[in-house]
């Protein structure tokens, strides 16, 4: 039988896509987690889950797998011009580091060099944290190192691992400060890195959750790191606001047990005069002006100002910070 | 058609089809009364309050809240307390892209290059044609509307053609533009002060590979998916960068846009028929069209003005070498021309990616930081700016060599060679891949 052009296009359209779907299910998840979307966002959800379950059914998830961290390794760049910074101590990140005397955390003193080490999410990749990373540098002694990286978190560490990634982070910008920002994309299944679903709103899911805020801050203090963990803003949608006050708690909990950790709530500074979510907040005189993205959580340019002088603010009571003076005139 | 296409626009807010509906309605009933009238003026009239009418939407939905907040803070600055009507407006996604469709149909009815189309399906379809509704190509009516004729498009000429055009598109987009724009680009140009000489000069370059490999990804795809549907879309573009003056660029780079300020601007404005100061202004307004066209904010202003003073400088070079004589001398000044325009081009992008005047100038500052360290670079990065070259160079054989090769195949392995590309296309890139720049256009 011969098929019409027409045709043809029809059948390889929809094998193609399916063949997509299917290979590429856990990429589809994350796209349509993080999509505005909501068409797209059901539709991915229900593909990809479906084609979850056929991997499963059929027994061939495990080669999906080993097929993700044979991609991740090939894209895994060597870096050319390497340099280190003579201001701070070589140090090496470790995750099991020699135990402190007596087992009791001392309080690091935080002084300068500043060596400021900014992770997170979306929140961290782009507004809040460019904004706050261009505003540290306009102080003296400091150094800072970003690295935000989309749709991640601290529930996915088969899609992301914080925990390794920082220990890397830590070799390569040896930081004394960490300013962490997590929470946009953790109020779903968490998943360990042996595949087990620890799923979300079970009575499971928060001590989870609270383990590896408490894992995570150890990597950092452990390595004589002092900890800025910027809690979350509220947000436009009822159930996005509840799961963001939920981690903040947690976040603020575990910070608090620290005593190397310093918890800032960012959750009223882009309210309204009620204390409601507000796209529009008024500048210094006045002048209404945008400061949340279209999704209802991220911020503008003008939104990250009011978090970043903020944040600022707060950390100048830990920080001798100073203001870099303009150059002299030759 | 129809329903596909709202469908598609729907999923971004179904708020959007309301607009969408209302334009169709209101450019398709007046082209008939521009036909309608005999009396030139009367016709002149018509059409401006339908240009007018139609500019108005867009500056609504573009412009209020930058004319709102820019407004208030000068009264402010004055000492006038401010007083504007505050509304949350939200821009369509698409809009710019299909208000100059329905300007260039109505002008083209005035002009008598068409009749107005008598059916206003058809003619909503050519507003919302799917493949084109977000980022173009601008096709013309008269050029779009003849293919929904008798029934609409049956037969479809090169599968292979488009199939190559959409995986060489998602290439561009997944291995090029979104990587670059992740390793590179948005950090760089975020926070230029935190990084080496060397990173903003890569970074600036790089938004220029971003840029185009972005935006012609998405030109590409939408012709190739259009022609699955066995509708012919125009190209829009051709090489840019290999331009040796800004007039050449304007020819190679988004193409479909500068035919559409060209017919519909540069040439109502009197081109270059009024003398050489008038042509001087027709360019610089032109091209100031296009920069607000693009976007809110005094760099796009910016951005358009330079290109503006770049076309007045290639009508300068344009005559200069047609009085050259030597051959060795063309080809010489021919390479030093492209050399010159290619790096103004990249800095020009910088006023167009950056989100001030200020902070473009902040990253080109940093171009003149003797201080600054050098810095580490991810290898790949590097690799992928020479992969994109040898992508501007030989894309056109690769692309070719594809077509003959799927040519050959039996129809199931040509289905698996294209599934096999494309998850190799998305296993290269990125995990996150950003939306194409032009959406927020």
């Amino acid at each position: 039988m011969k098929l019409s052009n027409p045709a043809k296009s029809i059948i390889t359209i929809v094998l193609v896509l399916l063949g997509i779907v299917f290979y590429e299910s856990k990429r589809i998840e994350t796209f349509s987690i993080g999509t505005d979307n909501s068409v797209m966002r059901s539709l991915g959800m229900f593909l990809s889950s479906k084609s979850e379950k056929i991997k499963s059914f059929l027994g061939i998830s495990q080669f999906f797998e080993n097929d993700e961290k044979f991609w991740a390794k090939i894209k895994e760049s060597p870096k050319i011009f390497n340099y280190s910074f003579a201001a701070v101590q070589e140090k090496t990140a470790t995750s099991t580091p020699a135990p402190l005397p007596l087992n009791v955390p001392l309080p690091l003193k935080l002084e300068a060099p500043y060596n400021i080490l900014i992770v997170g999410d979306s929140f961290i990749a782009e507004g809040f944290g460019p904004t706050l990373e261009k505003e540290l540098l306009s102080y003296q002694n400091i150094r800072v190192y970003r690295k935000g990286v989309y749709s991640t978190g601290l529930s996915r560490p088969d899609y992301f691992n914080w925990d390794e990634e920082t220990d890397k982070l830590i070799t390569t910008d040896k930081p004394n400060i960490a300013v962490v920002m997590f929470g946009a994309n953790d109020g779903q299944d968490q998943r360990t890195l042996d595949g087990e679903v620890i799923h979300y709103g079970t009575i499971e899911w928060n001590p989870e959750y609270s383990r590896r805020v408490a894992d995570f801050l150890k990597i950092l203090n452990d390595n004589e790191i002092f900890v800025f963990w910027i809690g979350n803003p509220l947000a436009r949608d009822d159930y996005y606001t509840k799961k963001m006050e939920n981690l903040n708690s947690i976040y603020q909990s575990e910070c608090q047990k620290s005593i190397n950790c310093v918890y800032l709530s960012i959750w009223s500074l882009l309210a309204d005069s009620q204390g409601k979510y507000s796209a529009y907040l008024p500048d210094k005189t006045g002048v209404k002006r945008l400061a949340r993205a279209s999704d209802g959580i991220h911020t503008t340019a003008f939104g990250s100002k009011i978090l970043v002088r903020e944040v600022i603010n707060e950390m100048k009571e830990k920080m001798a910070l100073e203001i870099t003076p303009p150059p002299a005139p030759e | 058609m129809l329903i596909v296409s709202y469908f598609f626009y729907a999923t971004w807010d179904i708020r959007f089809l309301f607009l969408i509906s209302a334009l169709s309605l209101f450019n398709f009933y007046s082209a008939f009364l521009i036909e309608k009238f005999n009396s030139l003026d009367r016709k002149k009239l018509l059409l401006a309050a339908i240009i007018i009418t139609d500019v108005l939407v867009l500056l609504f939905f573009k412009y209020y809240g930058f004319f709102r907040e820019s407004a208030e803070i000068l009264l402010n600055k004055l000492g006038f307390q401010n007083n504007f009507l505050f509304l949350h407006v939200i821009l369509p996604i698409g809009l710019s892209f299909y208000i100059l469709r329905v300007i260039s149909y109505n002008v083209d009815v005035f002009r008598k290059k068409m009749a107005p189309e008598k059916s206003l399906l058809d003619f909503s379809i050519y507003v919302a044609f799917f493949p084109q509704l977000l980022a173009g190509p601008i096709a013309r009516a008269a050029d779009f509307l003849p293919q929904l004729k008798d029934g609409g498009a049956k037969t479809i000429d090169n599968l292979q053609e488009n199939f190559a055009l959409i995986l060489g598109g998602l290439f561009k987009k997944i291995v090029i533009a979104s990587y670059l724009t992740a390793n590179l680009v948005d950090d760089v140009f975020a926070v230029p002060q935190n990084h080496s000489q060397l990173m903003v000069l890569l970074a600036i370059y790089a938004y220029g590979i971003v840029i185009y490999c972005d935006f012609s990804s998405y030109s590409d795809i939408a012709i190739g998916v259009a022609g699955l549907m066995g509708f012919k879309s125009p190209f829009n573009f051709n090489a840019p960068y290999l331009a040796v003056d800004f007039r050449d660029f304007w020819l190679r780079w988004h193409i479909t846009l500068s035919q559409w300020l060209r017919d519909y601007v540069y040439i109502p404005l009197g081109g270059n028929r009024k003398g050489k100061i008038r042509t001087n202004f027709n360019l610089i307004t032109t091209m100031l069209v296009s920069g607000l066209w693009h976007g809110v904010g005094f760099h796009f202003i910016f951005w358009g003005l330079l290109h503006g003073f770049g076309l007045m400088v290639s009508h300068v070079r344009e005559q200069w070498v047609s009085q050259l004589k030597s051959g060795s001398t063309i080809k010489f000044e021919k390479i030093f021309a492209w050399f010159i325009t290619f790096n103004l081009i990249s800095v020009s992008w910088v006023f167009f990616r950056a989100d001030s005047i200020k902070s473009a100038f902040g990253i080109l500052k940093q171009l003149f930081n003797w201080q600054s360290n050098i810095e580490s670079i991810e290898i790949y990065t590097i690799g992928v700016i020479l992969l994109s070259f040898l992508i501007f160079a030989f894309g056109r054989q690769i692309k070719n060599l594809f077509i003959n090769v799927q040519q050959k195949l039996p129809l199931p392995l040509q289905i698996l060679a294209i599934t096999i590309f494309t998850i190799i296309i998305f296993k290269l890139g990125p995990d996150i891949i950003p939306p194409f720049i032009y959406f927020k256009f």
